[in-house]
């Protein structure tokens, strides 16, 4: 690939190359073991899971436990909660990012760069901070036990999305909506028809993103909600039991292996954005 | 700010109001159709105008299957019963917001500090009508929901009743466990002293290097200082003052006996501890699965027992191996009160007092407590139904005889803590257990955790008292 | 997302009428426009900020003052400064405090660098990089609960992977990874699962460093160590910079992951009350149970604000630091 490949560096760099190698392939082994032996186990009997010695795999594929999965809890109405919960979460959040975002990249008024030195405070004040006074408030107001909290966070938009939203749009190019802004647009078109069409990676990425921040939440749904409003993740780790309160692992397990699919599936669609760095243009900026 | 807001944002709400919104988004360039988008997505959501009477029950999945909901909801509509998963956290939230469930399950800990922030519904009129639960069908245990204020539980008005219970602290032996390690098992029929149990549990314990192979013995870690007030009360002594202002641990003999008959276990590696953690998670499956020689705790392990599906342990079941005992006697006494007495309350903030009384009558009285009784997980806490406890089979014949025999030294109740919050373990047995690997290592001496104990527990105390008066 | 489709943003926005139009102009002078389209278009974060976060934290402060459980808003009792005296002679507290530093002291150092290793190595012309790359950045992926899982089933002392092939060398070795030594297991799974994030970010900043310099540094007689040290690691330093800012943020707060490893969690635990094992007993996690667990709002957000500004401190002192070491962008 690069012009020096000959000389005395030739076998020094075939040799790093090996080495570089070997040691990708390793990681990469060490890394999947887990997620293949979490696989593995999932179609394992139980007794074979509590069994003292080392077996990688079962003797027998257990596809029984996936069915157990599904049917020990009712796993099709927590993951429908999960879902909509992350949807319109993610949807919200988008949307208010992505106009805020906007604001502070192309819209010039009073205030803006000191509310948006806010926005980056924002991003490093710990968020721990607001848990519990959130917690309170929440509860005085009555809103626990339902999916008012995950609008209301939704609607008030994020500002780490703000900042990225930010930068993906001073990055823009402005001519397109100067012609549009000369022909009399007013903001919110320009906003709307010529900017969010042509944002397509920052909106998937960060839409993404706050689905997935939902879908692997486990402390905000267990303050929040209980029972039959709870998502999926708050029920792996409680609901696989026997009637005694105690774990049953292998159809936990195998409920784990759905779970994670859908984060995979979706990681695959904006692998592409992910990996160029559209997350972090901001800080190459 | 929550004017606007309905109440409760449920997934069908949500679903509603985002069929709303992308009706209009979608429909909006023609303007009328938007109207009736909405309105058709209503109609998933009118089924409420039934007027439905919302009945909530915090309670334990297993203890509760769906089936007998439902059953209940067809048998006494309007009422609508659903279940909510137990959280401690979620119960005080939703109480302060206003919207607490009807039902509760509590246990003996727990009535006394409700009683005392005024969160329990009296139930005592119910009561005095009932052709259900009625007063001379009550199993004593059922004391532990009587009170007069929360420093004298089991007099007065009754605030709430136990589903099922049991003495807490049978003796289990898997024999089969003996015979692997090669030691005689033991006939505990006749109770032994607690030094005896000591060597027993020692005699079979199997360790390699500092590692335990077979565990001698085990006991729930959430119960344990409710332990050690039964374990003092049998001493005739307390854990607490008279009037539950302070702890009394350090000095206070009987009380450090108690903890160190545990702790002792625990040091030797007969008995899991964080250092010597349970190998399948908890005693249940260490019992079954020929790990773990001897297990004190209550009836309800017999329903466990019965139902593990090991085919090795259900040879031992049925070759009489498996054996429940009465408990050891604790300073020459036998005493074996039920410390659970897991039940069920009515909060004092329900909207609907005689929907709420008919649920509980049916889960106390009615087939769900049939159910219980024949499960053969506890001991039903009206006398009417033990004509249907498990009496036959070689395991159910033996514990059914073993329960006769101590009947007799489980009817006192236990006067918990009122400023401090009930749970598994409470607080004493939290500090305990927080610093009990560090005590095992010898990081800090036996008497600095007791000092420990005793100090954190003060402060809890304190401030459970600043929030109540 | 009913925003991004064309269609729908048309009907949302209908084309002004003239006549409204020349009405506007009169009205309002193009600045003033600008201003309020910018307050509108931020307002939603605006109101969030100030009814979500200002509110509640400054509700938070004077919470700190009192010992409000959630329910004795009847006869709350003001307490001044003594909820945070009490952090200093809560044993718990300060015990967790010292674990906190000793977890991000180990988890922030070797995140950084087994993420910016792997970063350097994808970026040295390797074939099949985008394989490498997605599963390196995998684990990344997986949700905090299955990780916990995951950790269960490697981990566990008598059940786990880890020991069980352990004992296929070393017959009867058992390792309490979940208890005695949790903090390494933490910190390795927490690795496991961070260093994808990581590595993407570096990924995208050497990508960014243009060959021309590296390659001249290598003409110049420095083998790859040298080329590394001397190029590539300086202009490097915004991106560490930043990642160690917010990775050290990041890892002070660190709580969920204890709590669900914890061996009371799963089954019947698992609620906040439980306790991590001591190892991996974290400030955060003390701070949580105070709150959610024995219902000390107070005391928790005291503790909180203990934390906060700890946390504060040692950005600043980053800040500060930075002039140092930071490589300004001005000088590429």
């Amino acid at each position: 690939m690069r012009a020096i490949t000959h000389g005395r560096g030739f076998t020094h760099r075939q040799m790093g190359k090996i080495v570089t190698y070997t040691l990708l392939i390793a990681v990469t082994v060490v890394l999947t073991i887990p997620v293949v032996y979490l696989i593995s186990t999932s179609l394992k009997l139980e007794s074979e899971y509590i069994a003292e010695n080392l077996q990688f795999f079962p003797k027998k594929l257990q596809w029984h436990n996936y069915y157990l999965a599904l049917t020990m809890i009712d796993f099709g109405h927590y993951a429908l909660n999960s879902v909509l919960l992350a949807t319109s979460f993610a949807t919200l959040i988008v949307t208010t990012s992505a106009m805020a975002g906007y604001g502070f990249a192309r819209i010039p008024a009073v205030g803006r760069s000191k509310l948006f030195s806010v926005v980056v405070a924002l991003i490093l004040i710990p968020a721990s901070i607001f848990i519990i006074p959130q917690f309170v408030l929440f509860s005085n107001l009555r809103v626990t036990n339902s999916y008012w909290p995950w609008i209301l966070w939704g609607l008030s938009a994020s500002p780490f999305f703000i900042f990225l939203f930010r930068q993906f749009f001073l990055s823009f190019p402005v001519e397109l909506e100067e012609a549009a802004e000369v022909d009399g647009a007013r903001v919110i078109r320009i906003f709307l028809q010529i900017v969010l069409p042509n944002s397509y990676p920052v909106l998937a990425t960060s839409f993404i993103l706050a689905f997935l921040s939902v879908w692997g939440d486990w402390l905000m749904p267990l303050l929040y909600l209980a029972d039959r409003n709870t998502t999926l993740a708050v029920k792996l780790i409680t609901a696989y039991v026997n009637p005694q309160g105690f774990p049953i692992v292998t159809p936990t397990l195998a409920a784990s292996v759905i779970y994670i699919l859908p984060p995979v599936v979706m990681f695959f669609f904006v692998q592409k954005y992910i990996m160029q760095g559209v997350v972090t243009s901001g800080i190459k900026g | 700010m929550s004017s606007p807001l309905p109440n409760h944002l449920s997934r069908r709400n949500l679903l509603k109001l985002m069929g709303a919104s992308l009706a209009i988004s979608a429909c909006a360039p023609v303007g009328a159709p938007a109207g009736q988008q909405p309105a058709a997505a209503d109609k998933g959501a009118a089924s409420p105008a039934k007027a439905a009477t919302e009945v909530v029950m915090m309670y334990i999945a297993g203890e509760i299957p769906d089936p007998l909901i439902k059953q209940f909801n067809q048998d006494y509509a309007p009422i609508n019963l659903t279940r909510i998963d137990v959280d401690p956290t979620r119960f005080y939230a939703m109480f302060a917001a206003g919207e607490a469930p009807d039902l509760v399950r509590s246990m003996a800990p727990d009535i006394p500090q409700l009683l005392g922030r005024k969160m329990l519904l009296n139930l005592q009129s119910y009561f005095d009508t009932s052709n259900v639960l009625k007063a001379d069908d009550m199993q004593p245990v059922n004391n532990y929901y009587r009170a007069g204020d929360p420093l004298s539980i089991g007099q007065g008005p009754l605030y709430g009743m136990v589903k099922d219970w049991a003495p807490d602290a049978f003796i289990w032996v898997n024999e089969a466990v003996f015979e692997k390690v090669g030691v005689k098992a033991p006939d505990l029929t006749k109770p032994v002293s607690e030094t005896d149990i000591k060597t027993i549990a020692h005699s079979v314990t199997v360790r390699e290097g500092n590692q335990t192979k077979t565990f001698g013995f085990d006991t729930a870690a959430g119960f344990i200082d409710r332990f050690w007030m039964s374990m003092a009360k049998a001493a005739g002594g307390s854990l607490y003052t008279d009037d539950f202002t302070a702890i009394k641990v350090v000095g206070n003999e009987p009380v450090v006996n108690a903890i160190k008959f545990y702790f002792d276990l625990a040091k030797d590696g007969v008995m899991t501890s964080p250092l010597n953690p349970s190998p399948a998670g908890w005693f249940g499956p260490d019992f079954t699965g020929g790990r773990l020689g001897i297990v004190s705790t209550g009836y309800w392990f017999h329903g466990f027992v019965i139902s593990d599906p090991g085919p090795e342990f259900q040879q031992a079941v049925a070759a009489g191996k498996v054996k429940m005992y009465p408990d050891f006697t604790w300073y020459g006494k036998r005493s074996n009160p039920c410390i659970t007495a897991a039940g069920a309350v009515i909060t004092s903030s329900t909207k609907h007092p005689d929907a709420a009384w008919t649920a509980f009558e049916w889960f106390m009285g009615k087939e769900p407590a049939q159910d219980r009784a024949k499960s053969g997980w506890g001991l039903p806490s009206l006398t009417s139904l033990w004509n249907l406890i498990p009496k036959t089979g070689p395991l159910s014949s033996s514990t059914w005889t073993t329960v006769q025999g101590e009947e007799p030294y489980s009817k006192e109740t236990i006067q918990f803590n009122p400023y401090l919050a009930g749970g598994e373990p409470m607080v004493p047995g939290a500090i305990y257990q927080t610093n009990l690997e560090q005590a095992l290592k010898g990081e800090i001496t036996f008497d600095e955790l007791l000092s420990r104990i005793e100090s954190e527990t003060n402060t809890a105390i304190q401030e459970g008292k600043n929030q109540v008066s | 997302m009913t925003t991004t489709s064309p269609d729908s943003t048309k009907a949302l926005a209908p084309a002004p009428r003239p006549a409204a139009r020349a009405w506007r102009r009169r009205l309002a002078s193009r600045r003033t426009q600008k201003n309020i389209a910018f307050y509108l278009f931020i307002a939603p974060w605006l109101l969030g900020l100030i009814f979500l976060v200002l509110i509640p934290v400054l509700g938070g402060v004077a919470i700190s003052f009192t010992n409000y459980d959630g329910l004795n808003i009847g006869n709350l009792k003001f307490l001044g400064l003594s909820n945070y005296t009490r952090i200093f002679s809560d044993r718990d507290a300060m015990w967790s405090l010292q674990r906190v530093f000793v977890w991000t002291a180990l988890n922030v150092p070797l995140w950084l660098c087994i993420s910016f290793i792997l970063a350097y190595l994808l970026n040295q012309g390797i074939r099949a990089r985008g394989f490498f790359r997605t599963m390196y950045y995998l684990p990344s992926v997986i949700p905090l609960v299955a990780v916990a899982w995951i950790g269960r089933l490697m981990l566990h002392p008598t059940l786990g992977l880890v020991n069980q092939t352990l004992n296929l060398f070393f017959h009867g070795v058992q390792i309490n990874w979940l208890t005695e030594y949790a903090m390494i297991s933490l910190t390795t799974v927490a690795v496991w699962t961070g260093l994808g994030a990581g590595m993407v970010i570096f990924l995208a900043g050497l990508q960014g460093i243009p060959v021309a310099l590296e390659e001249a540094a290598v003409i110049d007689g420095a083998n790859r160590l040298q080329s590394l040290r001397h190029v590539t690691i300086p202009l490097m330093t915004p991106i560490i910079f930043y990642q160690l800012v917010l990775s050290i943020v990041a890892a002070m707060q660190y709580f969920a992951l204890p709590m669900l490893l914890a061996p009371t969690a799963g089954g019947g635990g698992g609620a906040l009350g439980a306790a991590p094992t001591r190892a991996v007993y974290l400030f955060m996690v003390h701070s949580f149970r105070q709150a959610f667990g024995f219902h000390r709002y107070g005391y928790a957000t005291a503790l909180t604000w203990f934390l906060v500004i700890l946390i504060l401190l040692f950005t600043a002192v980053l800040f500060w630091s930075a002039p140092r070491w930071v490589h300004s962008d001005t000088e590429t």
